[in-house]
């Protein structure tokens, strides 16, 4: 141990909060006395503005090097702190923080007991910190142009936004025409704007756009890189292949419909009058509205929640459907007049915007609603009679009547609901990002950073974050474009300091971390038969540390020596106490 | 039983006077909830509605709940969506009563305003040429009147009331297959009677005692009107006792039905808001009914009745139309229905309960 090691600890009453059920003033007095502790001290509240001036006062004063707090969860305050030693001259890493709030005294009610406990987590902590490293900031520049992984309606909002901003953007699309989903969409809820102008609105912002380099027909294998220096390869018109350099990523590659063929009692594919909602809407498109027979249809039903909110489909809602199915009702009541519309429903979620008006007015266009009850049993497509004046019958259970009733119909349209495309795993992986249950693309954190994820640098946007419309898809492509904008301004970006890093000695080549690893940080070097860190993928999670057969990788300020001192440190006190009460 | 749905009955009932607001409705259940009459076994109006929603034909015209309603309008003032299931059940019993009907002529009067108009017309032309028959002698006049008003009801009531009761019977008992107990057909029958006489039911609509009373009054004194002057001749008696109850029955009739008048013209309250001609007819023709005969027995009393028999002319004018017409066909046969609807639905409980 270092000769000069100078330890200041602070012990925070937090108010009454940890004052009331920790003695924090015997622990200040007895703490104190360990050895390279300097001084030590309490206050009321240590994270206020004069409790921070007292640390930094005592720094410089006393020429302490290291500093403990022992106070609330390190998740609150931890870097109030450590920005306190770096105002005081110090390295922020040396520093380490007890939490004798939420492990002590919010939870103990024997004042003795707790005030026991809280003297072995300091003393763990004073420990270990005379063996914190100094650990330097470090920053990567950031390359400003963007990838964005699909052309539809979110990654082109993304892509005009950063555009407009001056900053490069390659727009990658699967298909040979941008628009996504829009391109199989007449008129859009609740406004009945019509889908075709918005789309020819956008496109030709962005096909015109000099910031903007559109790939149609391409599909990104593999992205190399971390945040700020991206890098794939991409075939550049027929052959070329050329390599984009980027700094930041969003995903935006959209789902696609349910396949009603597995739900039996729907006989889709069975009889050619019973259609999915896009194959209504591609009737709208045209236009026409008639059955494969060429017939005007007079019954018509819509079954909602096709493949939705079923257990033995999808348990999630897909948003949009429950508006969708209304503004057909709305189409067809105008297309139709003398038809009777049935909209077989399980619950109206018309959510939104103008989508709830948009409710209230189908209701009053003599449009039938018909409650099931999805988890119960769903209504069922048979071939009528002769005598039924119609070709299909629908037999169900009606929930709001507690009938068995059945309704003739001569076109039958889905609501199909919408799901993760099939290969959006493929998709996640090669931009180092990872699914949900569900296979929609995790973001950060579902409420505080809905479109970042856990890999810097990469975004999500749009439907393959989660079935949404076309307003919730603009917000997030033009948050995250906000986000990148933001990264791109700063020129550079910090990151991760506690990362792992591999002892090429210790390494036997056996790649266990390179498998452990969730943010593909490690790499295998054929060569030297070694692992390596990239310290810029890595997030300093310690799983490669833990799995390492050979102890050859660490994590720094988790090194096992920082680890086993504080374990030394609190295990003695403990000793002490026991011996101190027989 | 399987059902099917038939969106069409909701543009029929658009036709017994009810607007299109009802099918706003979402099926919360604040009406049912907050019906006085709602009971364990009938559940109206929210069941109600959603069964003419989905167009259940068959099993509505078997529904005998619509009559137990008495429209204080709670369900309307309380409806979110303001889809006024009050009128809702109101305008049903309108279509209840045309499927009772078996002549049609019923529905053709419910539905159509002109053949009513004309029907009432032709009634009081042909009022007009009997008068010209009897050279619009007084004594004469009021002869064929008296015998006119008794072949009139007997035959409305063996021709019309009864078989329409038995089709009632019949829809609402032996279609829904209900096998009652005979003794619940006797057991039952004294509180049809205190019903029909007082609408007892009624008073369970909370807060509308006034309109029960009321409406109590007017039973009493049409139902006194016409015995006193059918059965005790009150236009030519000489017994003074007959005399004056004919008088204060006469006045109870004209002067309550006057108020409910104004009531339906002020639309202040919610069972008054909304008024089918066929509401219209009923207050005005009973309350003309009344003031002439109570007129036309002054006109007698002071001696001045040859010399204004036209008030008595349109007396029997108000009597024809009233008694072709409105009784058979109208709005009045709300007054069987509602106490022998009471009577089935307990005969049913009774069944169900077996």
């Amino acid at each position: 141990m270092m000769e000069d090691t100078r330890i200041g600890l602070y012990v925070c009453w937090c108010g009454t909060n940890i004052a009331k059920m920790v003695d924090v003033e015997q622990v200040a007095k007895e703490l104190g006395d360990l050895p390279n502790v300097v001084l030590s001290k309490t206050y009321k509240y240590m994270c206020s503005d004069p409790g921070q001036d007292m640390i930094i006062q005592d720094i410089q004063e006393n020429n302490l090097n290291r500093v403990v707090v022992a106070a609330c969860s390190p998740r609150i305050h931890e870097l109030t702190f450590r920005r306190a030693l770096a105002n005081a001259g110090l390295n922020p890493y040396m520093f380490q923080m007890a939490n004798i709030r939420e492990q002590v005294s919010w939870v103990h009610t024997d004042r003795e007991e707790a005030t026991k406990k809280a003297k072995s987590l300091i003393a763990g902590a004073i420990s270990r910190v005379a063996y914190h490293e100094a650990l330097e900031k470090r920053t990567v520049e950031i390359d400003p142009a963007t990838l964005i992984l699909g052309g539809g309606i979110a990654g082109m909002s993304a892509a005009l936004e950063i555009a407009d901003a001056g900053k490069q953007v390659y727009l990658v699309e699967k298909k040979a025409q941008l628009g996504g989903q829009l391109l199989q969409v007449d008129l859009t809820f609740p406004f009945m704007y019509s889908a075709q102008q918005l789309r020819q609105m956008i496109i030709e912002k962005v096909v015109q756009h000099p910031n903007i380099q559109v790939f149609n027909n391409q599909v990104v294998e593999e992205v190399n890189g971390y945040i700020g220096n991206f890098s794939t390869q991409i075939k550049n018109g027929k052959k070329k292949e050329t390599e984009l350099k980027f700094g930041n990523v969003i995903v935006a590659t959209g789902l696609k419909a349910f396949d009603p063929q597995g739900i039996e009692a729907y006989a889709y594919g069975k009889f050619p009058n019973v259609i999915t909602s896009l194959e209504f809407e591609k009737m709208l498109l045209k236009g026409k509205i008639q059955t494969k027979e060429g017939k005007v249809p007079k019954n018509i039903a819509i079954i909602h929640c096709v493949g939705s909110r079923n257990k033995d489909y999808h348990e999630y809602c897909s948003r949009t459907c429950c508006m969708t199915a209304l503004k057909f009702a709305n189409q067809l009541k105008s297309a139709i007049p003398d038809s009777n519309v049935y909209e077989l429903y399980a619950d109206m979620r018309s959510f939104g915007k103008g989508c709830e008006e948009l409710y209230t007015k189908t209701s009053t266009k003599g449009v039938t609603f018909l409650m099931f009850d999805q988890q119960d049993k769903l209504p069922e497509v048979i071939k009528a009679g002769k005598n039924d004046g119609c070709e299909m019958l629908i037999q169900m259970d009606e929930k709001l009547s507690g009938e068995e009733v059945e309704i003739p119909a001569d076109l039958i349209v889905l609501m199909v609901g919408m799901e993760a495309h099939e290969d959006a795993k493929k998709t996640g992986h090669s931009v180092g990002i990872s699914l949900c249950g569900n296979s929609f693309y995790i973001e950060k954190h579902p409420k505080l950073d809905p479109v970042a994820t856990t890999t810097d640098g990469v975004y999500i946007v749009g439907n393959c974050q989660g079935p949404k419309d076309i307003p919730d898809s603009i917000c997030q492509a033009k948050a995250a474009a906000a986000r990148i904008l933001g990264t791109i301004n700063k020129k550079q970006v910090e990151i991760e300091v506690t990362t792992a890093f591999a002892n090429e000695e210790l390494c036997c080549g056996c790649q266990t971390c390179v498998q452990v690893c969730p943010y593909t940080a490690l790499s295998y070097e054929e060569e030297k038969n070694i692992s390596v860190v990239n310290e810029a993928l890595c997030k300093g999670c310690g799983t490669c540390g833990s799995a390492c057969p050979c102890g050859a990788i660490s994590s720094r300020h988790f090194t096992d020596k920082q680890i086993l001192s504080q374990i030394e440190g609190l295990m003695e006190m403990i000793l002490q106490e026991e011996i101190s009460e027989n | 039983m399987r059902y099917r749905v038939n969106p069409d009955l909701k543009l029929d009932l658009n036709r017994f006077g009810v607007k299109e607001d009802w099918q706003d409705c979402f099926h919360c259940g604040n009406c049912t909830a907050v019906c006085s009459l709602t009971e364990e076994n009938i559940l109206f109006p929210r069941r109600i509605i959603r069964n003419v929603q989905l167009g259940f034909k068959n099993k509505l015209v078997t529904d005998v709940d619509p009559w137990l309603c008495y429209y204080c309008g709670e369900c309307s003032e309380t409806c979110p969506r303001e889809a006024n299931p009050g009128e809702l059940m109101m305008s049903f019993r309108r279509w209840l009563t045309i499927k009772y009907d078996w002549t049609g002529i019923a529905r053709l009067f419910y539905k159509s305003l002109p053949a009513f108009l004309i029907a009432m017309i032709v009634v009081a032309i042909g009022i007009i040429v009997i008068g010209i028959t009897k050279d619009f002698k007084a004594e004469a006049m009021m002869e064929f009147g008296h015998k006119f008003e008794k072949y009139v009801i007997y035959a409305v009531a063996c021709l019309i009331l009864l078989p329409n009761l038995l089709r009632m019977f019949w829809f609402v008992i032996l279609k829904n297959k209900l096998k009652v107990p005979v003794f619940a057909y006797i057991s039952n029958s004294l509180s049809l009677f205190v019903n029909l006489f007082t609408q007892k039911n009624y008073l369970k609509c909370e807060g509308d005692t006034f309109r029960w009373v009321e409406h109590l009054l007017i039973v009493i004194g049409y139902l006194g009107l016409l015995v006193i002057t059918v059965f005790f001749n009150w236009f030519n008696t000489d017994s003074e006792t007959v005399k004056w109850i004919g008088y204060i029955v006469g006045a109870l009739v004209f002067i309550f039905t006057f108020d409910f008048v104004l009531k339906r013209s002020s639309k202040k309250r919610e069972s008054s808001k909304f008024s089918h001609p066929s509401d219209w007819m009923f207050v005005v023709w009973l309350f003309l009914l009344g003031l002439t005969a109570f007129i036309t027995r002054i006109l007698v009393d002071a001696g001045a009745i040859e010399n204004n028999l036209w008030v008595y002319f349109i007396h029997l004018i108000v009597i024809a139309q009233w008694g072709l017409l409105i009784v058979p066909f109208g709005k009045w046969t709300h007054f069987l229905y509602r106490a022998f609807a009471i009577y089935f639905s307990n005969l049913k409980q009774a069944a169900l309960m077996k």
